[in-house]
């Protein structure tokens, strides 16, 4: 989750009769993780969840906690937006590249504060990485206004076009700035395949930016900057207005005034920006205290709503009006109004209730056959161990258990974190062997058992089967041991008796080792570890084994069918 | 462990610890006593291992005992082992000197110049002379001037040839058990060249202790009614009856036994199950591995959100290739695509819905549940794995389980959901609890739950909830409120078995699952 850090100055400042300790732990009310706090720097660092971009600055968080301290409630304020000759005249050819532009301008008096400018950029990565999705579907540049001269132009450009990028000494051409710099390098990939690619310049052909990698050291922000121009460029309406929603606000907070610019767009028409046309959704009183358990009046969720900065107002006997700022694209419908009035009532105001049904619990039939099965291998002496399914294919391999199973059989994994290739297990025995080989030190006998999911292959998709692996190590233990209590889980637990066949299998000793049948159906094989194995895995004394297909031997036994009386 | 135990059997119990009456008797104490009881004198191991049929291995343990006992007294002195010299062993028929000169008068040389020449003695003088010093000490000869005859003791052997014949026939003595006599021949021969070889020993030698053996006496006369361990004869002969038991020390440790035992983390997920069972909730069960569409699709997951990308979720592949067919899902793909496509104003793309992944959660199991048996009123769990693509840590694992639950019913609201929680972890043994919203793309409202831990003495994140959107449950086909929780459960187990490293768990050591208790209440 993003991290945002906020000045405990700005919270203090912003709240004249509340306690800075008593807002902190207000905090996570809002849904915020207070990541650490630190008191020489005099921040707290706030985790912010990616439902709420508009969390991604001091301002955001700030305008939310004066609502919930009734500071100031309803929609935030928002001074007029006064309207300009500025155009972005879009290219037709932008429809099928990145086709959407919004954006608009700011004036202050007042230059950019250094602080202020690192806000900024942080708001911006966060998000880029979130509503952005790694700049994919919208991205955000901001601009020094005063070199700029309108009308700008979102065009499409070959890639010899030059122009100096930000942080860079010199002029590159596009295609040096994707391979050479290191912003071109990390988000080329989302021009890939591109001949001519996005570019955004003025009517003096000033580059402006090349969204969505980088903008133009020409119109660098730094601190004698006090006019800006705010762009944002996508491929997904919906986030980019939501973007610069959020961008409108947080510049609205720092005092400056928003200027509004007309986009030209020959498939969209002429659009004014920002557009902060409130989002107002109806929902049912009854609705919402249905299913917060609560008997709340509209005025008390008018209140609530309020308290979230959204404005409510009684739409008729049964429905209230909800307006919410325009930056809350979180909010899809009325049950996500009721998140907004269980945070203004308040969660820990919501009292405990349980619900008393007839219902009766049960475990599962796996569940339940498991535990009789334990029951026996534990009263024959064994330990159960616990391997994950997840095996690298290096211990399939030390196992021999690929010599006996089709390499086609098997799924395998996408492995990020390291080299090794990865697989679903097919058999439990490889991991059980290797359990022993970590126990080589401890008192033998050792006698161990797993009961697991086993995957394989079966057509375009997969199947997941339950096993059970049974390992006896001691310097005696032989085939007779292990088909001794193979023959007793079989007998105690179902009363049925296995018939076992000779059998060649590259992991067991040749002679020593049997196919285990049930009712003439294969069910898995038994025998002596081979000694290859058991030199592969280092182990110093015999292993005796066994692995049975336990769904296979369910079906046959027809446990799945079997009722109580 | 057998062989421990057989170990102890010869082990006198009182040898574990001091300061405690001596009871009781061990069969080889018993031996060694009663031969003791009737020895004035001092008497080494080996005699009492010739005299007592035991092993000299077992008269030393059963010494130690007596000793630790204060039974009888050590003494250790030096004594010295002495055997014929390699020389006169190997000689052809060894005789003395003074006894080869007796023979050589015999064979009729008389005369001192003569016999010094004589194939007896060729010409060693100084042999001679002491052959005839001892021959005159033994009373054997007479001498005058150059001649040399024989007297009637000539018959007799002389104290060192009793010597000499005693150790060809016995090989070796001990300097501590001659006579006078033999002892007076030893010194002289002693003095001799080539004919003894001599070894120094410490030997040790025992007697009763004297100050005891009034104790010593009761203990062998009850000894003969007091038994060691009872028997199948001793039952079936009755003999039990006229006999006491020995005091076992009931009080020393014994070792263990192996055990067979279930895995602590399936017992732990056991005992979580039958909570939930108690508090109305039945077990459901689904596939490991899952269809994008219904790990992701299906809960209103757009499919460019972060947590569909390789580097969060495992991805399945194999050589014949893997693709949900989606055959089932018609109807259901109409409506879950319609409702992505109205909320993240993004194409949805059938195809993004068919790779198979490692389920990240149970949820889809839940889902597919809910969609196949449509109940209007229900209580499920599961307690089951999931898989997430990170690094292995000491508190992150790339495969571990989940508990998850869901009520879902007409009246279901938030308050029950805080409820339910609530009772749960009252009887996880958690009191103190507080909630906080929070953000899952499939529940609205959501909530994570906080309770305080008194072992670790803090507040931790416990688990996830909320109202499944209507997003999701309404293409399902229900139409019901469905409160849903759920979260890792290695954590709880690391708490409960206290463990700072979540691997352990999966560690499979031995001596780790040897040591957990299997009754905490």
């Amino acid at each position: 989750m993003p991290v945002v850090n906020v000045k405990l100055s700005a919270i203090k400042n912003s709240f004249s009769h509340v306690t800075i300790d008593k807002i902190i732990q207000e905090l996570p009310y809002l849904g915020l993780d207070i990541e650490g706090r630190d008191e020489n720097a005099g921040i707290i660092r706030l985790e912010f969840n990616p439902n709420r971009p508009d969390f991604s600055s001091e301002n955001g968080i700030i305008r939310s906690l004066r609502g919930l301290f009734e500071t100031e409630i309803g929609l935030p304020q928002i001074n007029d937006i006064k309207p300009t000759q500025y155009v972005v005249q879009v290219d037709e050819a932008m429809r099928d590249v990145r086709p959407f532009i919004y954006s608009f301008a700011t004036k202050r008096s007042n230059p950019l504060t250094n602080d202020e400018i690192m806000q900024l950029i942080s708001m911006q990565e966060d998000l880029h990485n979130g509503l952005g999705r790694k700049r994919r579907k919208a991205s955000i540049g901001i601009h020094n206004l005063d070199v700029l001269t309108f009308p700008l132009r979102y065009i499409l450009s070959d890639k010899h076009k030059k122009f100096q990028p930000l942080d860079s000494e010199l002029p590159l051409s596009i295609e040096d700035v994707l391979l050479q710099t290191q912003t071109g390098r990390t988000y080329s990939y989302i021009l890939e395949g591109m001949e001519m690619v996005p570019l955004l310049i003025d009517s003096q052909n000033h580059v402006v930016s090349l969204p969505p990698i980088v903008n133009s050291s020409y119109t660098r922000v730094d601190t004698s900057t006090s006019n800006l121009l705010v762009e944002v460029t996508a491929t997904n309406a919906k986030y980019a207005k939501q973007m610069i929603s959020i961008l409108a606000y947080e510049l609205n907070d720092m005092e400056f005034s928003l200027l509004s610019i007309v986009t030209d767009s020959p498939y969209q028409g002429k659009l004014l920006s920002p557009d902060l046309t409130p989002i107002i959704m109806d929902a049912k009183i009854a609705s919402i205290n249905d299913l917060l358990g609560t008997n709340l009046s509209p005025q008390d969720i008018i209140k609530c709503l309020e308290k979230c900065r959204c404005n409510g107002s009684v739409k008729d006997a049964e429905s209230i009006v909800c307006t919410a700022p325009s930056y809350r694209g979180d909010l899809f419908g009325p049950q996500d109004l009721c998140e907004e009035v269980l945070l203004g009532y308040g969660i820990r105001n919501l009292l405990p209730d349980y619900p008393y049904t007839k219902l009766v619990g049960e475990k599962n039939v796996h569940s339940k056959a498991f535990e009789k099965l334990r029951q026996v291998m534990i009263g024959l002496g064994f330990i159960e161990i616990v391997n994950p399914s997840i095996l690298s294919e290096t211990l399939f391999k030390m196992s021999l258990a690929n010599l006996d199973l089709a390499a086609d059989d098997s799924i395998l994994i996408n492995s990020i974190e390291n080299n090794n290739l990865e697989m679903l297990r097919m058999r439990l025995y490889p991991s059980m062997v290797n359990t022993l080989s970590v126990n080589i030190h401890e008192k033998y006998p050792q006698k161990l058992f797993e009961i697991g999911k086993v995957f394989k292959q079966d057509g375009s998709g997969v199947t997941e089967g339950w096993s059970l692996v049974a390992a006896i190590a001691h310097d005696f233990t032989d085939f007779s041991e292990i088909k001794s209590t193979l023959e007793s889980v079989m007998k105690f637990c179902f009363d049925i008796d296995i018939q076992t066949s000779a059998t060649t299998k590259p992991f067991l000793l040749k002679g020593h080792s049997a196919l285990v049948s049930l009712k003439n159906s294969p069910i898995g094989c038994i025998g002596e570890v081979h000694p290859q194995v058991l030199e592969n895995f280092s182990m110093r004394t015999l292993v005796s084994i066994f692995e049975i297909d336990l769904s296979s031997a369910f079906e046959l036994l027809d446990l799945y069918q079997r009722r109580f009386l | 462990m057998n062989q421990d135990r057989l170990d102890r059997v010869d082990k006198s119990p009182d040898e574990q610890k001091s300061g405690r009456s001596v009871s009781s008797l061990h069969p080889i104490e018993r031996k060694i006593l009663s031969i003791l009881r009737f020895k004035e004198d001092w008497i080494t191991d080996e005699e009492l291992a010739a005299e007592s049929n035991l092993t000299l291995d077992q008269i030393r343990r059963g010494v130690e005992w007596l000793k630790y006992k204060n039974l009888i007294q050590i003494d250790e002195f030096n004594d010295v082992s002495f055997a014929l010299s390699k020389s006169v062993l190997d000689a052809d028929k060894f005789v003395l000197p003074e006894r080869k000169l007796v023979n050589t008068i015999q064979a009729g040389t008389s005369v001192i110049p003569q016999i010094i020449k004589s194939s007896s003695f060729k010409g060693n003088s100084n042999e001679l002379f002491g052959a005839i010093r001892y021959s005159k000490k033994n009373h054997w000869v007479h001498i005058e001037g150059d001649k040399i005859s024989l007297l009637d003791d000539v018959l007799q052997q002389s104290d060192e040839e009793q010597l000499i014949d005693k150790l060809f026939a016995s090989k070796r003595l001990l300097l501590s058990k001659l006579d006078s006599k033999d002892k007076a021949s030893f010194e002289d021969l002693k003095k001799r060249p080539n004919i003894l070889t001599l070894e120094k020993i410490v030997k040790k030698r025992i007697k009763l202790s004297l100050d005891n053996t009034k104790d010593i006496d009761d203990l062998l006369k009850t000894g003969d009614r007091i038994s060691r361990k009872m028997s199948k004869d001793i039952l079936i002969s009755g003999e039990w009856k006229n006999i006491e038991f020995e005091q076992l020390d009931v009080e020393a440790p014994l070792p263990l036994f192996n055990c067979g035992m279930k895995n602590p983390l399936i017992d732990f997920i056991d005992e979580v199950k039958e909570i939930l069972i108690g508090m109305g909730f039945s077990e459901i069960e689904g596939s490991f591995t899952q269809p994008s569409f219904w790990n992701f699709d299906a809960l209103f997951i757009p499919q460019d959100h972060s947590a569909r990308e390789m580097q969060d979720t495992f991805y399945l592949k194999s050589n014949q290739g893997l693709s949900y067919a989606l055959e089932k899902e018609k109807l259901l793909i109409e409506s879950v695509s319609q409702v992505h496509k109205e909320c993240w104003n993004t194409l949805w793309n059938k195809e993004e819905s068919r790779p198979y992944v490692l389920r990240t959660h149970t949820t889809p199991v839940t889902l597919q549940y809910l969609w196949q048996k449509s109940p209007t009123s229900d209580k499920l769990f599961l307690i089951d794995r999931v898989f997430r693509n990170e690094k292995v840590t000491y508190k992150h694992l790339i495969e571990f389980h989940q508990v998850e639950g869901i009520f879902t019913s007409k009246d279901a609201n938030l308050r029950q959901l805080i409820g339910i929680q609530s009772e749960f972890y009252k009887k996880l043994g958690v009191n103190k609890i507080k909630f906080w919203p929070t953000f899952f793309p499939y529940t609205e409202p959501s909530m994570q739950s906080m309770v305080y831990n008194e072992k670790l003495n803090k507040w931790i994140e416990l688990f996830g909830m909320g109202i499944f959107r209507t997003e999701v449950t309404k293409p399902l086909g229900i139409k019901q409120p469905v409160l849903a929780w759920g979260g890792g459960f290695e954590r709880l187990a690391m708490i409960r078995f206290d463990l700072e490293d979540i691997r352990d768990l999966y560690s499979n050591k031995l001596k780790w699952l040897k040591s957990v208790p299997r009754c905490l209440l």
